[in-house]
């Protein structure tokens, strides 16, 4: 389907009013509601962000080193950036690799067979025995994530590539590795940003939740903490903070291979 | 001394599968095809017309027999033999002229040698201008087109073309089979032809060859002058060969 | 398909059943290998990687902990010892807890979701601002999250299967309204000429057209599902299979934990293996 820049414009406009929707719907809510501790309306959250972001005196009482957003916005978000890097480029390899060489497949399928459908997070548990409540537990975690994802995915585009296409390849003289270069390559690399992107957005989430489990950094301590607290509020602030950094990033993911994917239109 | 032979086939039998599941499309055939000559093979469907392309192209090694093309043993693909899909099988994220263009730039040869024959081609299948369109914004007829010109521009001595027009309507595929026969003029190619559209074959071959039940049922010489027009469909000679020919296909 | 080599393009692989069994025994011998070496050379190692006989006797035995009493035999707080049918018992009281949860939670999302995506998808603009809101609700750090719903809705079994619902209802809601805007217009044309109203042509023209769609997205949220399941038993809820795993960690009872992963695993693979076959069963046309 083809978009024209005035359906373009109408379509900002209408995500806009989504927004303002759901805002909206917000106050109503917390103004049904009527209790900040249960429902914290959007400007009360807005506030909790200004009051804390900066850090919080009263964290670091209770043992919090760093207790602003910013540093550990960074460490979350770091970790997971870092273990969504490794994951991926090594999912990318193994996932292709995978769909065109049988040994390389038969290596890669059982894990590609449980954890393509058992969540990950079920070996935390393990991770935090055996590497400890460090970054290295979450950082391993997050990166077999990716690679799990990634590599299904990569795996599954390689092999819906219309056969004839490749043959195509193969009679205008191009050997297996110019295939894969010019053909298989090419044409996995939709799927393969998108999987890149849910991988990047899921990593977040998960190196968040993996924290809730007791380090002493991160996103998902503070959330803890918070809510053990019982701040509605502070938690919502965490959690929409987090999310927004990661649709930065994936903007930022979108934007930078644009150009790669434009053939699609 | 004779026309060295194009493409020779010998013996050649495909099955597919095995026990008692299995299908043998094509059973000893056997098959000269002079250089240079256009040949269209005709046949019912499923009857083994694209087996023997495949083959030909070297997509499908044969259960038993041999082919050898231009006097080299076929074993698998090669740019000498350049193919034309029923599909769409141009890659989609190369604009027109990186299209035709991806064989010869495969070579690694300095552009200087190959970009005047993609330019050349682009311009007698007629997308001048088009250069650099994406596929999805052609037409199935252009997408055609590009697949014809890359083939072309690859510079192939055997051309093996499998029901290239079958999705195309009437206008479409005629002007398609006139730039076919000028290009083919041009270059002297050994084209191989496949169509179940017994009109479509006399209008472009020196030679149809009817396949079914396995083998060659049917091996007929196209005598008519070119260009040939739609007045073939008055001709009286030509009317006692379309009937022959239908009555090979079993029509 | 062609049993013939194919010359030169033939770089196509396929899973092969025999490579899985290899692969999990590799698996096991690898294990129990690391096992006995991790065992010699420190002073924990049996703790830290238990080899294979241990977590098949006392890994499995020592789950009769987890059995809360209420189904005829005493507990092991009422003195009871250790044993296999005390450990089926926990399994079996942890493990419905669990697949009941996660079924609650999914079906609430698919059939709120559903409807919602085929409501959204009718009007662009409604498409464009409801998948603004989702896309960013998509992003939020869901499994951190799960502290939000133990707040409003303590923790129960309740908190659980909401935070699930809420997990598995934004895939099938944008997944659901964007089949329907990539549905081309002649599937709805026909059936418009033979004068079907329009919920008529939504539950019987769109939603089966959809439908091979949409697989992908409703096993998507079946994996979403069954992480928020583990994230919301892990941190809160006093029951189910992720509380038995976390009461595993706090203990540092590696050959427990191990035998629970495990179980977990095979749940969430034979409810996603249960899912398969339903949609491949109701999308059997177009193959």
């Amino acid at each position: 389907m083809r978009t024209t820049p005035s359906l373009r414009i109408a379509a900002i406009l209408w995500g806009a009013a989504g927004f303002a929707g759901l805002w909206a719907l917000w106050e109503l809510a917390a103004f049904g509601v009527a209790n900040d501790a249960v429902l914290p309306g959007p400007r009360v959250v807005l506030w909790q962000f200004e009051r804390h972001a900066g850090g919080d005196r009263g964290l670091e009482f209770l043992g919090v080193e760093h207790s602003s957003y910013g540093i550990n916005l960074a460490w979350t978000v770091g970790t997971a950036g870092l273990g969504w890097l490794i994951g991926s480029a090594l999912g990318v390899a193994a996932g292709l690799g995978a769909a065109r060489r049988q040994w390389l497949r038969d290596v890669t399928e059982p894990v590609l067979f449980v954890f393509g459908a058992v969540p990950v997070l079920v070996v935390a548990p393990l991770l935090l025995v055996w590497l400890g409540a460090g970054p290295v537990g979450k950082l391993t975690l997050v990166t077999f994530y990716c690679f799990v994802v990634v590599a299904v995915v990569a795996q599954s585009a390689a092999l819906n590539l219309p056969p004839a296409v490749e043959e195509y390849a193969a009679t205008l003289g191009l050997d297996a590795a110019a295939r894969f270069r010019a053909v298989v390559l090419p044409a996995a690399l939709p799927a393969i940003v998108a999987v890149l992107r849910l991988a990047l957005a899921t990593g977040i989430s998960l190196q968040a939740g993996a924290e809730l489990l007791g380090p002493r950094v991160g996103m998902g301590r503070l959330i803890s903490l918070r809510a053990q607290q019982g701040n509605v509020g502070e938690v919502l602030s965490l959690s929409i903070t987090l999310g927004l950094v990661a649709v930065l990033l994936d903007t930022a993911v979108r934007a930078a291979v644009a150009p790669a994917l434009r053939w699609q239109g | 001394m004779s026309r060295p032979t194009g493409l020779e086939v010998r013996s050649l039998t495909v099955t597919y599968g095995s026990g008692p599941k299995a299908v043998t499309p094509l059973h000893d055939l056997d098959l000269d095809v002079p250089r240079g000559q256009f040949l269209c093979v005709l046949g019912p469907s499923g009857q083994g017309k694209s087996t023997l392309l495949r083959c030909l192209a070297g997509l499908l090694a044969p259960t038993a027999g041999t082919i050898t093309a231009l006097g080299e043993p076929v074993t698998g693909p090669s740019a000498t033999r350049g193919m034309v899909f029923q599909q769409d099988a141009i890659p989609g994220w190369l604009r027109v002229a990186d299209n035709v263009a991806l064989g010869p730039r495969n070579r690694r040869l300095p552009e200087s040698q190959w970009r005047p024959r993609v330019d050349h081609f682009v311009e007698a299948v007629g997308l001048r201008g088009r250069e650099r369109a994406w596929p999805r914004e052609l037409s199935g007829g252009m997408r055609k087109r590009v697949a014809v010109a890359a083939v072309f521009a690859n510079d192939p001595d055997i051309l093996l073309m499998d029901e290239p027009f079958a999705s195309l309507d009437h206008l479409t595929r005629q002007g398609l089979h006139r730039t076919l026969l000028t290009l083919w003029q041009e270059t002297g190619k050994t084209i191989v032809f496949v169509t179940h559209d017994v009109d479509e074959a006399l209008a472009l071959a020196d030679r149809v060859v009817v396949i079914a039940g396995g083998g060659v049922r049917a091996d007929a010489v196209v005598p008519f002058p070119r260009p040939r027009t739609d007045d073939l469909r008055m001709d009286a000679t030509a009317n006692a060969l379309r009937t022959n020919l239908l009555h090979h296909l079993g029509v | 398909m062609i049993t013939n080599k194919v010359w030169g393009v033939r770089l196509r692989t396929r899973a092969r059943g025999r490579a899985l069994v290899a692969g999990s025994l590799a698996g096991l011998v690898l294990w129990q290998v690391l096992a006995v070496i991790v065992g010699a050379v420190t002073t924990q190692g049996a703790h830290v990687v238990p080899p294979l006989p241990t977590i098949f006797t006392s890994g499995i035995t020592g789950l009769s902990h987890f059995y809360k009493g209420g189904l005829g035999p005493a507990t092991t707080i009422e003195g009871a010892p250790d044993s296999p049918g005390l450990a089926a018992l926990a399994v079996g009281q942890n493990g419905l807890v669990t697949w009941g949860r996660f079924w609650a939670g999914y079906l609430l999302a698919v059939g709120l979701g559903l409807p919602a995506g085929l409501l959204v998808a009718g009007a662009r603009p409604v498409r464009h601002a409801v998948g603004g809101v989702a896309g960013l609700l998509r992003m939020l750090p869901l499994l951190a999250m799960a502290p939000l719903f133990t707040l409003w809705f303590g923790a129960t079994g309740r908190a659980g299967v909401l935070f699930v619902t809420f997990g598995a209802f934004w895939v099938v809601l944008l997944a659901t309204s964007n089949a329907v805007a990539n549905l081309p217009a002649h599937v709805t044309d026909y059936p418009r000429t033979l004068g079907l109203g329009p919920v008529r042509l939504r539950t019987r023209v769109v939603l089966p057209a959809i439908l091979p769609q949409l697989r992908g997205a409703l096993m998507l949220a079946a994996g979403t599902a069954w992480a928020c399941v583990l994230a919301s038993e892990l941190y809160g809820i006093q029951s189910g299979l992720g509380w038995a795993l976390n009461q595993t960690l706090v203990y540092s009872l590696v050959d427990q934990m191990i035998v629970l992963a495990l179980l977990f695993a095979g749940l969430s693979l034979a409810s996603l293996r249960l899912i398969d076959a339903v949609t491949g069963h109701l999308t059997r046309w177009t193959e």
